[in-house]
């Protein structure tokens, strides 16, 4: 093995980490597949294209921030963080790790769910639809992995999934990836404009023909979300020397 | 190095599944060529004409256009292509939608629904993807009196207050969608029992306030003295036609001046007045599998008290007869959802009473297609030109020698869409 590269090394040991934990892997994977099934695809029939995207974003999201929020609070009470800091492997590398088991996640959900809408949801799309779906969440799941990386830095271990638990499904629902927000009354409709997850599966609509998207809009809308988490990021990180 | 290996696996046999997943059927988005076909355009007959549609809407028409080689050719011999029906006055719930695009009717236009479904219905009419149901454009909430006319279906009407509230009460229903606003003018005199309802001052706010907004003011009027009233309040169009007097001269001239069209709303008239439905719209070939049992059931219902009038009913045709002549636009409309209609057979039913009344085949052809979608701006709709919906309906025969073919429906497309390929 070459140790010249942390960052691989790291994602090596993710990897290896999510492939000796199937408990906590396969339920992240199968909970949000799972919601479309029976929403998307058993409930409201005629509407699965639709739901494939807001369902993806869902699914896509609540990987970034649980496989970030929960395990980075953690291994920052084990001390995990504190020796990582200590040891040559720099910041990024320790980041890098973690985004790319956040990223896996997020192919791999949207992948599933994609099968699972062609054989059951009768959804059509072309190659470079499918291959777009994939690409936006996948790199849409970034500023979510932020998010849960500051939050998990900032959060005790205890409270991490707790406070993830109640972003997470109000965030889904108020964003209208449960139930579409075209159904919501005015002023919850004005509500999910200004969310991100929001922002997300209107690009995810807007590649599968669904809906038309503002494209620079959205894309501002998620770039400076996820720069704030970026910010409060690096404030948690510095902030981490003086945590036992 | 094995690990990666797993991970590189992963990711490929993630390109690989969505590599795999189906795309949309070849020729369903590839062009589609109706050859040697009749073809109605919305506004003029096409004789052995060729259509193009491609991507959802028409590509080509006309006798030179050429086939590309990868179209898929649908020979049309002997049979007649017309845009998607509109239908200009319905009230849409339950099945209506489904119900209609069985029987050609591609866009409804409803006169009064709660609107709590609308920004839906606005993101599927602007969509071309398949589907099952009839495009829907609606009023909302519809403006009457405490107690009037349109308060006793159950559902709850908010009422303007005032004519200084007129404004707020519109902005109110283009918030919730509405893209139209519906005014009644409804005393009760032809029913037989006085009803409230709303007085001029009140109209006149009620359009201005629409027409701010930049959306149309129509009108329920069902006496000669309410439809004046509404033409002189501004209105844009009255979504019945009154029968119960003969249209006088003064009203001609207050129509034709004003520029306001009429949806004469026939088949409803029918059924208040003690006709019925005729045997070729329910008993045709066609009506296997495209008339559903619970619609023959509200085709046969009648309106209580409807054999009283049915003395009046001649005034219906001459009425129609007399507005036509004089120029005043008709458009089909059917007030589907009342007893005696049903949604999609009564358009047809419709098209036949403006034929019987005096209008040409080719002109009854227009106020289900050109005409409502010029007069409620409905763009690409009711048109088979390049540019517009492919939504079509494919009759046997030709509506121009017997308006009654347009039921003898072979095919429905919506969206670029062949029947079949659309979601159960």
């Amino acid at each position: 093995m070459n140790a010249a590269n942390p960052s691989i090394q790291l994602i090596r040991a993710q990897w290896l980490n999510l492939l000796r934990t199937p408990a906590y892997t396969l339920p992240t994977l199968l909970f949000p597949v799972m919601f479309y099934v029976f929403f998307g695809l058993l409930m409201l029939r005629g509407q699965s294209l639709w739901l494939l995207c807001t369902f993806a974003t869902f699914g896509v999201m609540g990987a970034a921030l649980f496989s970030f929020g929960v395990s980075i609070a953690t291994e920052r009470a084990q001390g995990w963080l504190l020796l990582l800091r200590a040891s040559p492997a720099p910041v990024s590398a320790v980041i890098a790790g973690k985004a790319f088991g956040a990223l896996l996640f997020a192919i791999v959900i949207v992948v599933m769910m994609a099968a699972l809408a062609a054989a059951f949801g009768e959804v059509r799309l072309e190659t470079s639809q499918w291959l777009g779906l994939a690409g936006i969440l996948t790199l849409g799941a970034l500023p979510f992995c932020l998010m849960g990386l500051a939050l998990g830095l900032w959060l005790s271990p205890n409270a991490a999934p707790a406070v993830l638990n109640i972003v997470y499904l109000p965030l889904g629902f108020l964003s209208g990836l449960w139930i579409p927000s075209t159904v919501f009354p005015g002023w919850l409709q004005s509500v999910a404009e200004w969310l991100p997850p929001y922002h997300l599966a209107a690009l995810a609509l807007d590649i599968t023909g669904a809906k038309p998207a503002d494209w620079g809009h959205s894309l501002a809308v998620l770039g400076v979300f996820g720069l704030v988490f970026a910010v409060m990021t690096a404030l948690g990180w510095r902030r981490l020397a003086g945590v036992s | 190095m094995r690990s990666l290996y797993g991970i590189i696996a992963i990711v490929l046999a993630a390109i690989a599944t969505l590599l795999l997943l189906p795309g949309p059927v070849d020729g369903k988005r590839g062009m589609t060529a109706f050859t040697d076909v009749r073809v109605f355009d919305g506004e003029r007959m096409i004789e052995q004409a060729t259509l193009l549609i491609s991507d959802g809407r028409i590509a080509g028409i006309g006798p030179q256009v050429t086939v590309p080689e990868d179209a898929t050719v649908v020979e049309g011999r002997g049979r007649t292509v017309l845009p998607g029906l509109i239908d200009a006055h319905v009230h849409a719930y339950g099945n209506a939608r489904s119900d209609a695009l069985r029987m050609g009717v591609t866009t409804l236009l409803d006169m009064f629904r709660a609107p709590t479904d609308q920004p839906l219905i606005i993101n599927q009419r602007e969509s071309l993807q398949p589907t099952d149901q009839a495009d829907l454009f609606s009023a909302g909430y519809l403006a009457t009196a405490e107690g009037g006319h349109g308060t006793q279906y159950g559902l709850p009407v908010p009422v303007p207050e005032s004519p200084e509230t007129a404004e707020a009460w519109v902005e109110q229903r283009l918030e919730e969608g509405s893209d139209y606003i519906k005014i009644i003018i409804e005393d009760g005199s032809t029913w037989g029992r006085p009803l409230p309802t709303l007085d001029a001052a009140m109209v006149e706010a009620l359009v201005e306030a629409a027409h701010a907004n930049d959306v149309l003011a129509v009108a329920h009027a069902s006496t000669q003295s309410a439809a004046k009233m509404a033409v002189r309040a501004g209105v844009d169009g009255l979504v019945h036609l009154f029968a119960d007097q003969p249209v006088d001269d003064e009203f001609i001239e207050m129509a034709s001046e004003a520029g306001i069209w009429i949806v004469p709303t026939t088949p409803v008239l029918a059924a208040s007045h003690g006709q019925s439905v005729p045997d070729w719209l329910t008993n045709g070939d066609h009506a296997e599998g495209r008339i559903s049992p619970q619609q023959q059931t509200m085709l046969a219902q009648s309106f209580p008290g409807s054999g009283m009038r049915s003395a009046r009913w001649p005034v219906v045709f001459d009425n129609i007869r007399k507005l036509h002549e004089a120029g005043v636009p008709l458009l089909a409309g059917s007030d589907a959802g009342n007893p005696g209609t049903a949604h999609g057979p009564s358009l047809h039913h419709e098209l036949a009473l403006l034929v019987e009344a005096g209008l040409t085949p080719a002109e009854a052809l227009r106020s289900a297609t050109g005409l409502p979608a010029r007069e409620f701006g409905l763009e690409g709709r009711g048109c088979l030109k390049p540019g517009c919906r492919a939504d079509l309906v494919v009759v046997d025969g030709n509506p121009l020698e017997d308006i009654r073919h347009t039921a003898r429906i072979a095919a429905v497309w919506k969206n670029g869409f062949p029947p079949g390929d659309s979601v159960e």
